[in-house]
């Protein structure tokens, strides 16, 4: 156990202890904090990381690993990763490597209305890695043009309800995806898929480590002089 | 007695602050708290709703360790908290010690918490590091004594006289919280579970409850180790120094962010006291009764003036400026209002070229007390529901995106970083501490670990890239190709339609003072006797000289 100063008001953020072969049940602001921390620490632009704390809260909400799924994203992500391309109805990967979900769900939800984005035709979204954390963002999407988009891959598909819901079979089938080609397609017909109850899903020990770790590559190690400016210069026991 | 309320008359446009001038470091670091801070709201509607308060668990031996349970019973839920009292030896209390070392302990029980629920809080809300608790829990928060009072009052209840009134006036409060957590901090309820309800539509409304309860039981407290050690010749509080005492709270840089992470909802804040001022200075008349109430809060501001202390140079002068300012309001008064279309704003307008800012922000604070019926329906307007990532406006082209720029950021574009004073400062997050700190650019190592709280730096970035491009270009084909300006963009998109979303200054400046920005937050809470220990830490009082529970019944406001 780490030793901190009694009365000490500046520990402010909530830190995770990992007990091992335990869960960990974290607010969804908890996983949305941790899970834009450990983007920004494994290198995504501060703009980005929040989507992926928005990607990862909205699926743990829905009782889906999004943590999890985040992290092993995050753990082989390519560095500078990820740049987009759009040729005609088919968005990929300028280095032709498999895209970004982050990436690639925030800028397919920044272009919902525009003539490349999903609700003027359908798109192909070429090898997406761990497609389940780009289903927010579509979800989004889905809420924003008030219609239901089919995602499909492999031979399979999902609907996203006009109320961004989906079914949560569908989302735990698309949660096992390591990577996939994906084409989604808006549809009129309507769709209603009920909220799900809210439950967040648990970490494992496991993932609540990896994503600590990375979370505290944005942090900076102490320096006497930041220690002493921390604090009050006078005593606290009175 | 039904009486036609004043109403404002024509546009109130004219009689709104800029946000250039709402908006800066120094009126920030003035404000007073108003009737629309969080816990006078909470307050109102307790009173107004008639709810009830009981104390169902006193469990506390007695050298003060047990537990117990204070609920509020409102006309659909209730809340409770569940208090730990422990005695922490004083040398815990001064050093570096393992993280266990608290005087006391809470949480605040969504309902009524059942005995499974007390253990299970009993073996996780005394743990500085390992604490979890559940959604059923909607705060989280530690007390410490203050040491020098906290003893004072229990030898002299215990020997049957009244503690000395300059030892309470000096210190204010018997218990002092570090932090009190919420919204889903240590697994506790997120803001979402809890933001329907009428109760808690207005911010922090749990927060509020749980430190106003706190309150109760540092004074129960201290009656029981009294009555424990002085038996029946052991005194209670007099009502008037049981009302005097507050709860304490001690605050370091941590907290001077948040405003600058949730620009919605600091415009929020800022927009409802900001209309609610517009409101009253738009009034055509003042009437007998708003001239008594107005008079009654300046002679409250005058006294709680004279009780404020604080040892800081950078206080010591504001608190002058205060004294001197309210002097100057008082004499004002007197032949006031004079005939005229708009005598609030008459009013206001001569503290704008007479007195200080932190005169200025105290008028404000006068001007709308006696405004309930006027304004109070303002109060839930300040909560927001902001989402960890604002949905991006893609379809927005790059000129559109530099116009806003313009229109709002003028006051960043203005900002020469080029200055070493200007970006003489950094914030980061310390990696022992997990809290923000700021260091100094040109001598610390670190920088390029820079948390994203200078916005004005940002936006100027932003303004750069922006520069080569195409007019007619989208904002969503610009961040496909600058993904590391999607912050900044969704910062200017956000400030449009939020003319107060942002600090008006410069954050990373070598002479900023943190404290400025924690005061304008504090204040909005409703906290007062701001007290600085350093241009970083800041001690302040809550709900002193407000009633308790037990005072709360038949009153009407």
């Amino acid at each position: 156990m780490s030793l901190t100063e009694a009365h000490d008001p500046t520990a402010s953020a909530t830190t995770f202890p990992e007990h091992p072969a335990l869960l960990t049940r974290l607010s969804r602001n908890e996983v949305e904090t941790l899970c834009l921390k450990a983007a920004r620490g494994a290198g995504m632009p501060w703009g980005l990381a929040e989507e992926a704390g928005f990607a990862a809260g909205w699926l743990a909400a829905r009782s889906i690993d999004g943590p999890a799924a985040l992290l092993a994203h995050l753990a082989a992500r390519p560095a500078g990763g990820g740049a987009l391309t759009i040729s005609g109805r088919i968005w990929a990967a300028q280095d032709g490597r498999a895209l970004c979900p982050i990436t690639a769900g925030a800028s397919l939800d920044d272009h919902a209305g525009l003539p490349e984005g999903v609700s003027a035709a359908p798109v192909m979204v070429g090898a997406l890695r761990h497609p389940v954390l780009a289903v927010p963002h579509l979800a989004r999407i889905a809420k924003a043009i008030n219609a239901a988009i089919e995602i499909g891959w492999n031979g399979e598909k999902a609907i996203i309800s006009a109320d961004g819901e989906v079914d949560p079979a569908k989302l735990t089938a698309l949660s096992k995806l390591q990577e996939a080609q994906v084409v989604l397609v808006t549809c009129r017909a309507e769709h209603k898929i009920a909220p799900p109850a809210p439950d967040m899903c648990p970490l494992s020990a496991e993932t609540l480590a990896g994503l600590n770790a990375l979370s505290m590559r944005t942090t900076v190690p102490a320096s006497e002089t930041s220690r002493r400016g921390a604090g009050a210069m006078v005593s606290d026991n009175d | 007695m039904n009486r036609m309320l004043p109403q404002p008359t024509g546009d109130l446009a004219r009689f709104r602050r800029s946000p250039d001038q709402v908006m800066t470091l120094a009126r920030m670091g003035a404000a007073h708290p108003t009737r629309l801070s969080f816990l006078r709201q909470l307050l109102r509607r307790m009173e107004s709703e008639g709810w009830r308060f009981d104390r169902p668990l006193w469990d506390i031996n007695a050298k003060g360790v047990g537990r117990a349970v204070y609920r509020a019973i409102g006309p659909v839920r209730t809340y409770s908290l569940v208090a730990f009292a422990h005695d922490l030896p004083d040398e815990m209390r001064s050093d570096r010690v393992i993280a266990t070392a608290w005087d006391a302990t809470f949480a605040l029980f969504d309902g009524n918490p059942t005995r499974e629920d007390i253990a299970r809080l009993e073996a996780n809300v005394p743990l500085q590091e390992a604490g979890r608790i559940t959604p059923h829990e909607l705060s989280l928060s530690r007390a410490n004594r203050s040491v020098r009072l906290f003893a004072h009052v229990v030898d002299r209840l215990a020997q049957g006289e009244q503690p000395d009134p300059a030892e309470v006036a000096a210190v204010g409060y018997l218990m002092r919280t570090t932090a009190v957590y919420g919204a889903g901090k240590f697994g506790a309820a997120d803001r979402s579970i809890i933001a329907d309800r009428p109760e808690m539509a207005a911010p922090f409304q749990a927060e509020m409850l749980s430190v106003w309860l706190t309150r109760q039981f540092t004074t129960d407290l201290v009656e029981h180790l009294a009555a424990s050690r002085g038996g029946e010749r052991a005194a209670r509080l007099d009502p008037a120094t049981r009302r005097s005492l507050g709860v304490g709270n001690s605050t370091g840089l941590g907290m001077a962010p948040f405003l600058v992470r949730h620009p919605v909802l600091m415009n929020n804040w800022m927009r409802a006291r900001e209309e609610a001022l517009a409101r009253v200075r738009a009034l055509p008349t003042a009437d007998g009764d708003t001239i008594q109430s107005l008079n009654a809060a300046l002679a409250e501001a005058r006294r709680n003036a004279g009780l404020w202390q604080s040892e800081h140079p950078i206080q010591v002068a504001k608190l002058k400026d205060l004294d001197a300012d309210l002097d100057l309001i008082a004499s004002k008064l007197t032949n006031w209002p004079r005939t005229s279309p708009y005598p609030w704003d008459d009013l206001w307008r001569w503290g704008e070229v007479t007195l200080t800012l932190e005169g200025q922000e105290a008028l404000l604070s006068l001007m709308l007390e006696p405004h309930g019926k006027l304004i109070d329906d303002l109060g839930p307007t300040m909560s927001a529901d902001e989402a960890i990532a604002a949905r991006i406006d893609g379809a927005m082209t790059v000129e559109t995106l530099r116009r806003l720029i313009r229109e709002h950021f003028r006051w960043a574009l203005d900002i020469d970083f080029r200055d070493s004073a200007n970006d003489a400062r950094f914030w980061y997050v310390s990696e022992e501490k997990l809290e923000p700190r700021l260091g100094e650019r040109h001598s610390e190592d670190g920088a390029e670990l820079e948390q994203p709280l200078c916005i004005a730096r940002l936006v100027q970035e932003l303004h750069i890239a922006l520069q080569g491009e195409d007019g007619d270009t989208t904002v969503a084909a610009f961040l496909m190709r600058h993904p590391g300006q999607r912050y900044a963009a969704r910062r200017v998109q956000i400030a449009e339609g939020h003319p107060f979303a942002e600090v008006r200054d410069n954050l990373i400046g070598k002479d900023m003072l943190p404290i400025d920005l924690m005061r304008c937050k504090l204040a909005f809470f409703g906290a007062s006797r701001f007290d600085p220990r350093s241009d970083k830490w800041v001690r302040i009082s809550m709900f002193q000289d407000m009633p308790y529970p037990d005072e709360m019944a038949g009153r009407s406001r």
